[in-house]
């Protein structure tokens, strides 16, 4: 066998490989939306983000979740971009070469891939049980936990991508070095701080384990977030489980619903930044 | 590292600098045997370099010789970065601005107590000696906003301008950098969607509005193509009757052409300083010769 035979070989095959897999994660993908689809828009309508969870048997809709689900994420999406976005910009500007920021970006790892039900048994203890009684607040502090790492290790990963000159530049007419982050440097990594906060939001949108200890849920409309708190992971969870084909349907809806959700704020969130980043 | 050392002490022993100094009266801005240290690495060894007012310096000398070190010692750009640190006497307008309290002792303990004792301990407020002493850089660093705004950072940091003046303002910036013309009808558009010639020049105009006395340009025409640095060239040659300007750069030409004195350096020293024309046509050191013919760099 010549080489070029066997280059031209090799990197078919390659090329066929990479085009199989690609194919598969698609593929899943494609099968998800789907089943989500077909089994979730028939139910869909109206009611569903006008009424209350309903008795088998009755009709009923996913207000009560929705309105847990949109409140305990912003909330959570509050906290966990403040925090996260100062932790990032902290250890990529400042600390992240010292003992204490390699200590933190390693805490911060862990934290990533902890395991959502243990941040929930963790928020119960902190939150729940000294003050006796689940509500939406320790869901969103629970909820936060789990996106923060992920913004905190892209605010990092985005502003060390910057280069050097363009501090530089910003201090060499005269600008201090916090102002050069907050007016620069935090512009210019701009869309890559909103991806990490719509992978922060990704993340949590579908968490059922981390609410189950801590906001609970509550089949009626709660805008009091120190009280039990529904969500639609949670609502998913109960009526997909349950024997009533009525319920099992509303679980399809809802779980279209979280697809849709993300699916949306990801796509506002790119077109969002690549406007504001058009040269 | 230990080969720079090594062989500049050898540089140090065999030769002096050679220097044409402008009148004393006309400097702007003096490095006098400035010492300069990457951590442990010493890459400048006492350089003296006289700037004098409106006209054009040039650094010349190849790779590694400490030329962009010593222009970025000249606004203390390098004190973002822990370990780097430098020695000797920066004068702006005949003040002391290397004053702080670790490098009047470096100075009192490398030249003893009388040296140290001529520089008046002080504070230097590092925002306002980069207002005085602007910096442009080898590769373009146009901020992500919109040209306008780009012109207007700097001026926004120290003045607070109506919008009329800042038009102004931002208006004759861009005149002098000879770039108004090009982006007059799309001043609120993103300054990252200029060519890299143009974003070039939109540094110098956002560097020369806040008036600085000085401006350092680290070879700035080094990745542009042949026509935007001659607009670069001219735009400098013009400046220099409001500014002084220092640039650094690896064409000898360029340095040839548009610069009124030229240094030479050569591991981290200072060989030759003198007018362009003599340098050029009558180096007296023999490093300097090999260099400007061309038999080694």
């Amino acid at each position: 066998m010549d080489r070029a035979f066997r280059r031209k070989l090799s990197n078919s095959i390659f090329v066929g490989a990479c085009g199989f897999a690609t194919f598969v994660a698609l593929g899943a993908l494609v099968l998800i939306l789907w089943s989500l689809v077909r089994n979730g828009i028939g139910g869909l309508d109206l009611d569903i983000f006008t009424m209350t969870q309903p008795a088998p048997g009755s009709v009923g809709g996913l207000k009560n979740a929705i309105v847990g689900s949109l409140m305990m994420c912003g909330a959570a999406m509050l906290i966990a971009v403040v925090v996260g976005v100062l932790a990032g910009t902290w250890l990529a500007e400042y600390g992240g070469q010292t003992p204490y920021g390699h200590a933190v970006r390693f805490l911060n790892d862990v934290l990533l891939s902890a395991p959502s039900i243990l941040i929930g048994l963790f928020v119960y203890v902190l939150l729940v049980k000294p003050f006796h009684g689940f509500s939406g607040f320790a869901g969103a502090v629970a909820l936060a936990l789990l996106a923060a790492p992920i913004v905190t290790r892209t605010t990092e990963d985005m502003l060390t991508l910057q280069p050097n000159t363009l501090r530089e530049a910003g201090m060499a007419l005269g600008a201090g070095r916090g102002f050069v982050i907050r007016s620069i440097i935090w512009k210019a990594a701009g869309a890559g701080l909103l991806t990490g906060g719509l992978l922060g939001f990704a993340r949590i949108s579908g968490e059922t384990a981390p609410l189950l200890f801590t906001s609970l849920g509550n089949q009626f409309v709660n805008y009091n977030m120190t009280k039990p708190m529904g969500s639609l992971p949670s609502t998913i969870f109960q009526f997909a489980l349950s024997a009533y084909d009525d319920w099992r349907r509303i679980a399809w809806v809802g779980a279209l619903l979280i697809a849709v959700a993300v699916l949306a704020v990801n796509t506002i969130g790119r077109i969002v930044a690549r406007e504001t980043h058009r040269p | 590292m230990n080969d720079i050392s090594h062989s500049s002490t050898i540089v140090a022993s065999t030769d002096a600098a050679i220097m044409t100094l402008p009148p004393a009266d006309k400097l702007v801005l003096e490095a006098r045997k400035l010492d300069f240290f990457y951590g442990k690495n010493q890459s400048l060894f006492g350089v003296d370099l006289p700037i004098e007012r409106h006209k054009i310096t040039a650094l010349i000398g190849p790779s590694g010789c400490g030329k962009s070190t010593l222009l970025r010692a000249l606004n203390q750009i390098y004190d973002l970065y822990p370990g780097q640190y430098a020695t000797g006497r920066i004068l702006l307008d005949g003040e002391d601005i290397l004053s702080d309290r670790g490098a009047i002792s470096r100075l009192r303990e490398r030249d003893g107590e009388d040296a140290a004792a001529q520089v008046k301990a002080a504070s230097t407020d590092m925002s306002k000696l980069r207002a005085r002493v602007g910096m442009v850089f080898q590769k373009p660093t146009p901020f992500p906003m919109s040209i306008y705004d780009n012109v207007a950072f700097g001026v926004r940091l120290f003045y607070k301008k109506s919008r009329a003046e800042m038009d102004q303002i931002v208006e004759r910036s861009l005149r002098r950098a000879a770039l108004w013309d090009e982006v007059k009808d799309k001043l609120h558009s993103s300054g990252l969607g200029l060519s890299g010639g143009q974003q070039q020049r939109l540094c110098v105009a956002r560097g020369i509005a806040v008036e600085p006395e000085v401006l350092l340009l680290d070879e700035p025409a080094s990745a542009l193509d042949p026509v935007s640095t001659a607009k670069l060239e001219e735009t400098l040659m013009e400046l220099r009757e409001d500014f002084s300007i220092v640039i650094v750069t690896h064409n000898l030409q360029q340095a040839a052409r548009i610069s009124d004195h030229t240094g030479f350096m050569f591991l981290g020293k200072m060989i030759e300083f003198r007018p362009t024309a003599e340098l050029f046509e009558r180096p007296q050191s023999t490093r300097t010769r090999d260099y400007v013919t061309g038999r080694f760099g």
